[in-house]
């Protein structure tokens, strides 16, 4: 590229450059799916701290277990943030206790709006983390009445459970009340478990 | 045509033009469609800051559509194209830096790692994914480099312009 070429095309570049940024951030501010430019969308949350921290006094506890006992075998297996992991049997149960329908027991859907409609665990109340804003006036009261608190997502690796509970802790919950159900709403739509679509409380069953 | 009069004549460059436009319209929009689901994936190369992340996860789709509108247009092409390709280069790195953290924290060979890359294709062959890269940064690179060739309406535009 010649000298005379190389100066307008790099004057180019930078104004397209900015034009692109400028716009970026303009149609990022008017999309109703933007996103905040301020907020941490990926805490680490106090429960994960206190897990982490919490280690070593676990180390030192299972030197001292009796032989022939593993401590690490018994203990439940947690989430990358520290809560308690569980699998479907209980997750069934849950839904099965009569707690449930008194809003003792809770059932939190971390996924999108719009999984979320296409079908859900009956009576699970929406939780988007990342459009808090949208769903927590609804949750908050029901869940300091909660006993109990199963969030889930899609299951496997997503993490957007953890983070919906880390909200709802930021929020005054107790962490203790937090379970999340690792299959998440895949596992639970494989085995033809119930399911709602649509809104919450809308009736409509996908599975009997 | 030989590949020198092709390239001479722009209509080389306007090919060019027409493919990366509609590629960056495309994936572009395919991310700013779902800007939560880019913020994840692009979480996950880990080279961002929070913050930084947020930005860069709000502003890149958009900033792949007016490429591409301006790719498509003619308006701007070379220094388009340019940044285009240096958009392409970054993101082309990143891959290969995930890929070869995954290749050498797994057994897997490297042609058969597959991961959603966040580059709006869902998940893929990295090699495949690579190659693709290497052939739209080519296009920039030709667009950037050769003689451009205006659009057929503003051949009209400006005839029409012509007392």
């Amino acid at each position: 590229m010649s000298q005379a070429l190389l100066r307008p095309t790099l004057r180019q570049a930078f104004v397209v450059a900015l034009a692109g940024v400028a716009i970026g951030l303009v149609a990022n501010a008017l999309s109703p799916r933007g996103l905040s430019l301020s907020r941490n969308y990926f805490p680490d949350t106090p429960a994960f701290r206190a897990a982490a921290t919490a280690a070593p006094a676990a180390t030192a506890t299972a030197t001292a277990a009796p032989a022939g006992t593993n401590p690490a075998a018994t203990a439940p297996a947690r989430s990358q943030r520290g809560l308690p992991l569980i699998g479907q049997e209980r997750a069934t149960e849950l839904f099965r206790d009569p707690r449930r329908t008194e809003g003792l027991i809770l059932f939190v859907d971390a996924r999108a709006p719009e999984p979320y409609a296409r079908g859900h665990i009956p009576g699970a109340y929406p939780l988007d983390h990342y459009r808090l804003e949208l769903y927590v006036t609804d949750l908050i009261g029901v869940a300091h009445l909660a006993q109990e608190i199963v969030v889930y997502c899609h299951g496997g690796e997503c993490e957007d459970s953890d983070l919906a509970a880390s909200d709802l802790q930021q929020l005054g919950v107790p962490a203790s009340k937090f379970s999340i159900y690792r299959g998440g709403f895949d596992e639970w739509q494989r085995l033809k478990l119930p399911v709602e679509t649509g809104a919450r409380g809308s009736g409509a069953r996908a599975n009997p | 045509m030989s590949a020198p009069r092709l390239l001479a004549s722009g209509h080389a460059s306007l090919a060019a033009r027409a493919v990366l436009g509609a590629v960056f319209i495309y994936l572009g929009a395919t991310k700013a469609l779902d800007p939560v689901g880019f913020l994840k994936l692009v979480r996950q190369f880990d080279l961002l800051p929070p913050l930084t992340l947020n930005l860069a996860a709000a502003v890149v789709p958009w900033c792949e559509i007016v490429f591409g509108a301006l790719l498509l247009a003619g308006r701007f092409a070379r220094g388009t194209a340019l940044v285009s390709l240096l958009l392409l280069v970054a993101f082309t790195a990143a891959i290969v830096l995930r890929a070869v953290a995954l290749h050498r924290s797994g057994t897997a060979a490297f042609c058969s790692l597959r991961f959603d890359c966040g580059c709006g294709t869902g998940e893929v062959l990295i090699c495949l994914k690579l190659i693709e890269n290497a052939g739209l940064c080519l296009l920039a690179a030709l667009i950037t480099l050769a003689p451009e060739h205006p659009l057929p309406f503003s051949r009209r535009r400006a005839a029409a312009s012509t007392p």
